[in-house]
């Protein structure tokens, strides 16, 4: 269901979708595909988005993809460990749409690679 | 008043007589030499009459006289004249201008005629007799030799008759002259003294102080004479010796002897007292005190023996203290019963006595000489006393009847006894009390030692250790009592010599002193526990044992005994002293307190003990409860961080979804529709911020909430916060008004909890106000010092006073609203968590009340006040915010 929302919200501005289930799926979709964004829930099961962020980085192949971290925690240190990990912003759900948008166009604007 | 008279006279002999017969009908005589002196004499004052010599050394009596006659100081003094000389003419006679003249003769009728002469002239009258007799008429030489043999004659008289010796010696020593009375001190007839040596007679030897004072009036010469005191057999006599000069030649010597024996006797003795005061004061050893006053006796006296006897006062015998003579260790130390002998005799009647011959007295004790072999015979026997009271006596013996003891022997030894019983009763006074000193100083060791140990048993046996220091007897031991005093248990118990039966516990019935003890809490002493009328119920018992002499003193603590100290003797009566009954008791107090202290140092181990494990087992139920509780925190900081994951996630869910449809991104929505979307975004927001709340809280509760403050543009921060209430308002169709001081200055807080304050005050403002609504920020500055209540607030609540010592300098912010208002009985609960206010539920205003409850939190962390006000429901609420502009804790 929150995956859900996160698609109909991306594609609402015009994008393709990309859905893994798991970090491992996901991390061999983005070296697969290298999509443009790739949107990471940083509680999975199995491997955690951390983790699956840091290796992202860490991939030649996968490194200039930026990541949005979203999470729905704010007592630990998500947001900070999400952004040690790498990740290029990080969101705290519930999601404000409009805020989301604004990240969503900030983060695949045509700007020169970091 | 009586008359004097100066006699102006150089013949000695012949002035003292007529002195002694002027002194005898009760003239004051005083007699000169010669006529100077006389001179000087009577212008110091003059006499009533002046007897006066014609023939004298110096200045000579016819000259004397015819100087007085011309001085009108003296013209009426009445001269009488002496002479042995003829008186060359009457024109002589009448020039002198004497008042009388008599003739100088050997017998009591020249003396018959002073005194009528005397008499008549006392009465004014001119005496009968004229001088007529001594004219010179022509029959001069036989008037001469008439006049030589008087003289001679009355010489002798004089002689004859004086008190004192008189002896002329010649110069070649011999005696040639002795009146009776130089015999009489000489002790030998005057036949046997005429021609014998003077040296040889008195005895005198080469370098004697006789034979230097002849020397001397020999190398001397003239009639200057050398006085001495010599000892002659048992005198002592007065010599004064003066040359004899004939026509300037030495023609023998003149000594004149008076015996002054008493006398001297007298300085002897009050010499030997003195010093025996002296010898007395010196010391205050007993021991050397009687010794030092028997050896003086005996020294003064010449006595064989003799001994000095004082009173035992335990038993009232009389000890032979310090005897002198050949027996004296056999005597030392020996005792005698009282009122036994002679010394017994005189102690008890206090008064001194000779006797002669003791063999002769029936109250003579023969038992010392029966064993020394000391024949007794005379005896001199003097009590000492000490302000009446007799302390013991001194007696001095002698083997010889002869000489007996005199008088003066007698006052001399009762002399003596009475410097020495001061003494001695000074000697024994410091002696018990160096002796009660020391015993009291090892008491106070002794204490200190009691006071070492905490260890009943240890304790118990070291007292009756130091029981039998202080009081030597064959056992001691100590019993403490059972409640009812009815049983003692032996506690320790110390027996020199004799084996005790081990029987701890007593009963004491069969110890009547024990029970005594109790009773009277006072010592008890049992002389002869055989003889005792206390112990004859037991005797059956204390037979076998052999007890005989006990004391027992009570151990008392806080006004109970608590148990006996005892000590005993067995088989032989000792009698316990009155020392050592006294220090036995102090001791037994000294005891009695540490006792008890060791009794309550047990009683407080066991106690402490006792705590220390209840205080054990408090601090680990404590520690257990301290971990539950950490345990229960981190349970519950883990529940909240899930709780809240777990309601955002399906949030995300509820309000993302709710606003793609509000915003028709996936097509249109009937009005009915639309609504329903609505309140599915409000309520899921509204969520939301109760999660939020809910962590925030839980954070400022942990202490977790960190705070950055940094100086704020305060009106820049009211703008951006105005924004969000407008839009919020907006919705409302409600009107947010500000009105804003301007130039305030910077505010020091954290700018993310200001705006979550003033936010929280903005949202209920336009929550709890109706549509079309008011709602008034106004932001100013305000002095508010120390103490001082905020206008507008209760005075009961004491949180809206500012801190002490707080700044004064303060950023008002109200924020006023024209909506439900609040009942003033709720306004206290207002900022407590979860406090829904029952006036305001209403379906419309969402609430768990969190949001005030934060809000006071967030402005306590700014060292600031909130509070609110409202003229009651339905009348508006104005809330209240202060926060110094220096910040927390500036």
């Amino acid at each position: 269901m929150d995956r859900e929302l996160v698609v109909e919200l991306v594609e609402q501005e015009g994008h393709l979708v990309l859905e893994a289930g798991s970090a491992e799926e996901g991390l061999v979709l983005a070296v697969a595909e290298r999509p443009a964004l790739i949107l990471m829930d940083l509680a999975l099961p199995g491997m955690s988005g951390f983790e699956a962020i840091r290796r992202l980085k860490a991939d030649p192949n996968t490194a200039a993809i930026p990541i949005l971290a979203l999470t729905a925690s704010v007592v630990g240190t998500g947001a900070r460990k999400a952004a040690e990990a790498g990740a290029d912003a990080c969101l705290i759900k519930p999601l404000d749409t409009s805020i989301f948008r604004e990240t969503l166009h900030r983060l695949l604007a045509p700007t020169p690679a970091k | 008043m009586s008359k004097r008279i100066l006699i102006a006279d150089n013949d000695v002999l012949l002035s003292a007589l007529v002195r002694e017969a002027l002194e005898r009908v009760g003239y004051q005589v005083a007699v000169v030499g010669d006529g100077l002196e006389a001179w000087s004499k009577i212008q110091e004052g003059a006499p009533d009459f002046l007897i006066l010599d014609l023939v004298m050394p110096r200045l000579d009596g016819a000259r004397l006289c015819r100087h007085l006659k011309a001085d009108p100081r003296f013209h009426s003094l009445p001269v009488i004249v002496l002479t042995g000389t003829p008186i060359s003419g009457d024109s002589d006679m009448e020039a002198l201008g004497a008042e009388a003249y008599i003739a100088k003769r050997a017998s009591g009728a020249m003396v018959e005629d002073l005194l009528g002469t005397l008499q008549a002239l006392e009465r004014g009258e001119r005496p009968t007799r004229a001088p007529k007799d001594y004219r010179s008429d022509g029959d001069r030489p036989r008037q001469l030799v008439l006049e030589l043999l008087a003289e001679t004659a009355h010489l002798s008289a004089i002689l004859e008759n004086l008190g004192e010796g008189v002896l002329l010696v010649d110069p070649a020593g011999r005696l040639t002259h002795v009146n009776p009375a130089g015999a009489e001190l000489l002790q030998r007839p005057q036949r046997e003294l005429l021609g014998a040596e003077l040296i040889a007679v008195l005895g005198a030897e080469p370098g004697d102080p006789l034979e230097k004072a002849l020397h001397q009036l020999t190398s001397q010469g003239g009639l200057e004479p050398v006085r001495l005191q010599y000892s002659y057999r048992d005198r002592m006599l007065h010599l004064t010796l003066t040359n004899l000069l004939e026509g300037g030649r030495l023609a023998g010597y003149l000594l004149l002897a008076r015996e002054v024996t008493p006398f001297f006797r007298r300085i002897h003795e009050l010499t030997a007292l003195n010093e025996l005061a002296n010898l007395f004061t010196s010391t205050l050893k007993l021991d050397e005190v009687l010794r030092r006053v028997m050896e003086r006796i005996q020294a003064l006296m010449q006595v064989e023996a003799g001994s000095l006897l004082l009173k035992d006062p335990e038993t009232d015998e009389l000890v032979f203290q310090i005897a002198v003579g050949p027996q004296k260790d056999a005597v030392q130390g020996r005792r005698l019963n009282a009122g036994v002998g002679i010394t017994g005799w005189v102690f008890q009647a206090g008064v001194p006595v000779i006797v002669p011959d003791v063999q002769q007295d029936p109250r003579f004790y023969r038992g010392v000489d029966a064993t020394t072999g000391f024949v007794t015979r005379s005896m001199l026997c003097v009590p000492l006393k000490v302000r009446d009271k007799v302390i013991g006596v001194i007696e001095v013996l002698n083997t010889i009847a002869n000489p007996p003891f005199s008088g003066e022997d007698l006052n001399l030894l009762s002399a003596i006894a009475a410097h020495g019983a001061t003494a001695i009763e000074n000697a024994v006074l410091y002696e018990e009390s160096g002796k009660r000193n020391r015993a009291l100083r090892d008491l106070l060791e002794t204490s200190r030692e009691f006071g070492s140990t905490l260890h009943l048993e240890v304790l118990l046996s070291m007292i009756v250790r130091k029981t039998l220091e202080i009081a030597p007897a064959a056992r001691s031991g100590i019993m403490l009592l059972d409640e009812e005093s009815r049983y003692g248990y032996v506690q320790a118990s110390t027996a020199h010599g004799r084996t005790l039966r081990a029987n701890p516990r007593l009963d004491l019935a069969r110890y009547p002193e024990i029970r005594k003890v109790i009773e009277s809490r006072q010592p008890v002493i049992v002389v002869d526990a055989l003889e005792d009328p206390l112990m004859q119920s037991v005797r059956e018992f204390i037979e076998p044992i052999g007890l005989r002499s006990v004391l027992a003193v009570p151990l008392v603590s806080q006004g109970q005994v608590i148990g006996v100290l005892d000590m005993a003797h067995y088989d032989e009566i000792k009698r316990f002293t009155a020392d050592e009954v006294d220090l036995c008791q102090i001791l037994a107090n000294h005891a009695s307190v540490a006792i008890e202290n060791a009794r309550l140092y047990g009683q407080v181990t066991r106690h402490a003990t006792e705590l220390e494990q209840k205080v054990r087992a408090r601090t680990q139920e404590l520690l257990m409860a301290n971990a539950r509780l950490e345990d229960a925190s981190r349970h519950k900081s883990e529940f909240l961080a899930n709780m809240s994951h777990e309601i955002r996630t399906p949030l995300n869910a509820v309000i993302g979804f709710s606003e793609i449809l509000r915003e028709l991104r996936v097509g249109p929505l009937t009005e009915r529709q639309s609504r329903y979307v609505g309140n599915i975004w409000q309520s899921g927001k509204h969520l939301l911020q109760v999660i939020n709340d809910i962590l925030d809280l839980s954070k400022v509760e942990a202490g977790k909430l960190t705070m950055a403050a940094e100086a704020l543009p305060v009106v820049m921060i009211l703008e951006d916060i105005l924004t969000i209430a407008r839009v919020l308002a907006h919705k409302k169709d409600q009107m947010v008004e500000a009105d804003v001081e301007p130039r305030l200055p910077p505010l020091r807080a954290d700018p993310v909890r200001l705006k979550q304050i003033l936010f929280n005050l903005l949202n209920n403002a336009v929550k709890f106000t109706p549509d079309g609504g008011r709602i008034t920020l106004t932001a100013r500055r305000v002095a508010w010092s120390s103490g001082q209540p905020a206008d507008g607030s209760k005075p009961m609540d004491h949180l809206l006073r500012p801190p002490l010592d707080g700044p004064s300098e303060w950023l008002e912010i109200k924020v006023q609203d024209t909506g439900v208002g609040i009942r003033p009985e709720d306004l206290p609960r207002l900022f407590q968590e979860f406090t829904q206010l029952e006036s305001t539920q209403d379906q419309r205003h969402e609430g768990a009340g969190l949001g005030l409850a934060l809000t006071r939190r967030l402005v306590d962390m700014h060292g600031g006040r909130v509070w609110a006000e409202s003229e009651g429901a339905g009348k508006g609420s104005t809330f209240t915010v202060r926060l110094p502009f220096d910040g927390p804790g500036a």
